[in-house]
C-alpha cells in the first residue's frame, strides 16, 4: 500500500492539493479532503481497470469527495439556518475559510480574481481550475468530470463570463471608492 | 482611463498566474495520517457490525420460521416446482443451443460493428470538404458569378503553378452554372504586393454600376487572400470609369462580413456562395441569414433552418458558436455548416471558432478544440 501511495504522491500530489484547495479555499479542509481521497483511492486501487488514465481516475475521485464535502457543508448550513431561522444573511455562510499566506502576497488584481471565483457555481469553478490552474485540456477535463466536451466548453464559457462581470463590478466599485475619497 | 484589458484572454492569464498552493506536510506525515484514519475506520466498522449482529440474527430466525411454515402448507406448489425443474432440465439443452447461437450472434454482432465502423470510415472519407487550412502560398484564387449574378463563388486552386487561363482544366464553368466576368481576358502579373493587370481585346464587360460592383468583389476574392492591396491597370477600359480610380491604380477592398451559403446548380455540385450585395454587421446576423434558402437563385441554407444559434466573442480572434438542431449529426450537412461558419467567421476577422454542437469530432474536424478559420474556400486540387 505504501508503494502505491508513494507513487501516486510523487506523480500527482501537488496537482491534487491545488485542485481541492481552489475548490474549497481552505488549507485545513483541503488536507482532510486530500487524505480522504487517498483512502478511497488506496482501497479501490486494485479495481482500477485502466479504462481512463490514472490521473483522470484520481481527479474524478477527488471531485466526488470534494462534492461530498460541499453537500455536508450545505446540510450543516441548512440545519443552522433552520435553528436560527435566518434568511438571506445565513445563505452567505461559508466554511471557516482562512486566506492562505500565498493569497496575502497577491496584488489587488489577483486578489480580485481569487475572490471572483466564488461567484462561479461549483461546476463552473472546477472547470476553471482544471482548465487554467491545472492546465488540463478540454478532453481531459471532460474525462475527469465525466461530461461531454461541449458541456465543458459551455460551462467554461459561462464561467469566464461570470468572472468577467465580477471583475468589472470590482473595478467599478474600486473607481467609485477612489472618486469619493 | 486605465487600460484594464477586461477580456477573456486577460482573465485566463490571471487565472494561470494564481499562486501554487503547497501542501507543507511531508509524504510520510500524510501516509501516517492515512494509515491512522484507515485503522480508525476499520475499528468503527467492526463496532458497528457487532451492534447490528443481534437484529440481523433475529431477522434470519424470523425468515427461517416463515419458510418452514410455507413449505409445510403449499403442496401443490412443490408439484409445480418439480415440473418446473424438468422444464429447467430441458432448458439446459436449450441453453446449450442458445450458447452456440449466442456465440454465433456475438460473431455476427462483431461483424456488424466492424462493418459499421468500416462504413463510418468510408463516410468520413466520402465527406466533401470545401475548405483547406494549408499553406496559402501554394494556393491560387479565382472567383465567378452565379448564373443570375446574385452571388459570387470564390475558388481556391491548390496548385502553386496554376495560371488563370488554365481554369478550364480544373472546372467546367458552364456545367457548374458559373460565369466568368472576364477574368480570363485580363493578364495579371504579380510584383510583390502589387498586381499589374492588362485588359486584352476580348474583355467585354459592359460598364455599369452593377457590373463594376461585381468586378470589384471578384477581384477582392481573387487577390485579398494573397495580401495584395492594389492593382495597377496598364491600359484603359470603360469599366474603370464606374469607380473612383485615379491613375488606373485600383485599391483592393477586403472581403468583409460575408455570409456563405450553398450554391447548387443542375449538375449537383455544391459550392460556397457569397452574396454580391449586402453585408451583415455582426456574425450572429450573418449566421441567421445562412439559415435562409434562396431557391430562385439555386441557393440553399448552409445552416439547417431549425438551428438555434448563440455566439460570443471569446478573445479578439476567437468566437464561440453554439448550435443546436435536430439535423446536426455525423453527416455532410454538419460538415457544410461547420465549414460555412469557418469561412464566414474569417470575413469577420476571427482566426478561430470554438464550436459547441454536441459532437466532438466530425470527419477531419476535432470540435473539442478551436478550429482555425480560412479564406481558402471551394478548393480544387
Amino acid at each position: 500500500m505504501k508503494t502505491t501511495f508513494e507513487e501516486l504522491y510523487d506523480k500527482y500530489h501537488q496537482d491534487l492539493f491545488q485542485y481541492i484547495f481552489y475548490m474549497v479555499k481552505d488549507k485545513q479542509q483541503t488536507e482532510d479532503i486530500v487524505q480522504e481521497v487517498y483512502i478511497k483511492v488506496l482501497r479501490s486501487y486494485q479495481h482500477f481497470k485502466g479504462e481512463s488514465s490514472e490521473k483522470t481516475w484520481l481527479f474524478s475521485i477527488a471531485r466526488h469527495v470534494t462534492f461530498d464535502y460541499f453537500r455536508k457543508l450545505k446540510r450543516q448550513r441548512n440545519k443552522f439556518l433552520e435553528f436560527f431561522n435566518w434568511g438571506k444573511e445565513g445563505e452567505t455562510l461559508q466554511s471557516d475559510q482562512q486566506a492562505p499566506e500565498e493569497y496575502v502576497m497577491l496584488d489587488d488584481r489577483m486578489k480580485q480574481i481569487y475572490q471572483c471565483m466564488e461567484r462561479c457555481s461549483n461546476d463552473q469553478k472546477q472547470v476553471i481550475i482544471l482548465r487554467y490552474i491545472q492546465d488540463f485540456n478540454i478532453k481531459e477535463t471532460a474525462e475527469i468530470l465525466n461530461w461531454s466536451t461541449s458541456k465543458v466548453k459551455t460551462t467554461q464559457h459561462r464561467a469566464l463570463k461570470v468572472l468577467q462581470q465580477c471583475m468589472m463590478t470590482s473595478l467599478r466599485e474600486e473607481e467609485g471608492y477612489h472618486e469619493e475619497s | 482611463m486605465k487600460n484594464h484589458k477586461s477580456n477573456d484572454e486577460h482573465l485566463k492569464e490571471l487565472l494561470r498566474k494564481l499562486p501554487k498552493i503547497e501542501d507543507k506536510r511531508t509524504k510520510d506525515d500524510i501516509f501516517q495520517q492515512i494509515q491512522a484514519q484507515m485503522k480508525q475506520d476499520k475499528g468503527t466498522s467492526r463496532k458497528k457490525r457487532s451492534f447490528i449482529w443481534v437484529p440481523m440474527l433475529a431477522t434470519a430466525c424470523a425468515a427461517l420460521l416463515i419458510f418452514v411454515i410455507i413449505q409445510g402448507q403449499d403442496f401443490s406448489r412443490s408439484y409445480d416446482q418439480s415440473t418446473s425443474e424438468m422444464a429447467d432440465d430441458s432448458d439446459v439443452d436449450t441453453f446449450d443451443n442458445a450458447d452456440g447461437e449466442t456465440s454465433a450472434t456475438e460473431e455476427s454482432r462483431e461483424a456488424e460493428i466492424f462493418d459499421k465502423a468500416e462504413i463510418q470510415d468510408n463516410i468520413n472519407e466520402e465527406y466533401r470538404y470545401l475548405l483547406d487550412m494549408g499553406d496559402e502560398e501554394d494556393a491560387s484564387y479565382m472567383a465567378f458569378l452565379t448564373e443570375q449574378g446574385q452571388h459570387i463563388i470564390p475558388i481556391t486552386i491548390l496548385n502553386s503553378n496554376f495560371s488563370y487561363h488554365q481554369i478550364n482544366e480544373y472546372i467546367d464553368l458552364a456545367e457548374n452554372g458559373l460565369y466568368d466576368i472576364g477574368i480570363r481576358d485580363i493578364q495579371f502579373e504579380r510584383n510583390n504586393q502589387k498586381i499589374i493587370a492588362t485588359f486584352t481585346d476580348s474583355f467585354e464587360l459592359q460598364p455599369s454600376g452593377n457590373n463594376y460592383s461585381s468586378f470589384e468583389k471578384v477581384l477582392a476574392f481573387m487577390f485579398g487572400p494573397l495580401g495584395i492591396e492594389e492593382i495597377q491597370f496598364e491600359n484603359y477600359h470603360a469599366i474603370l470609369d464606374e469607380g473612383a480610380i485615379s491613375n488606373n491604380l485600383y485599391p483592393i477592398s477586403p472581403v468583409e462580413q460575408v455570409p456563405f451559403k450553398i450554391y447548387q446548380y443542375n449538375n449537383g455540385s455544391e459550392w460556397f456562395a457569397a452574396k454580391t450585395d449586402g453585408t451583415f454587421k455582426t456574425l450572429t446576423r450573418a449566421l441567421e441569414d445562412m439559415k435562409i434558402a434562396e431557391p430562385e437563385f439555386n441557393i440553399q441554407p448552409s445552416i439547417p433552418e431549425d438551428t438555434v444559434i448563440e455566439t460570443e466573442d471569446q478573445t479578439a480572434g476567437q468566437v464561440f458558436v453554439s448550435l443546436s438542431s435536430a439535423q446536426i449529426g455525423d453527416n455532410q450537412i454538419t460538415i457544410q455548416m461547420i465549414e460555412a461558419i469557418l469561412a464566414t467567421a474569417s470575413t469577420y476577422g476571427y482566426q478561430e471558432v470554438m464550436f459547441s454542437i454536441g459532437i466532438d469530432q466530425i470527419g477531419k474536424y476535432d470540435l473539442s478544440e478551436p478550429i482555425q478559420t480560412t479564406d481558402q474556400i471551394n478548393i480544387i486540387q
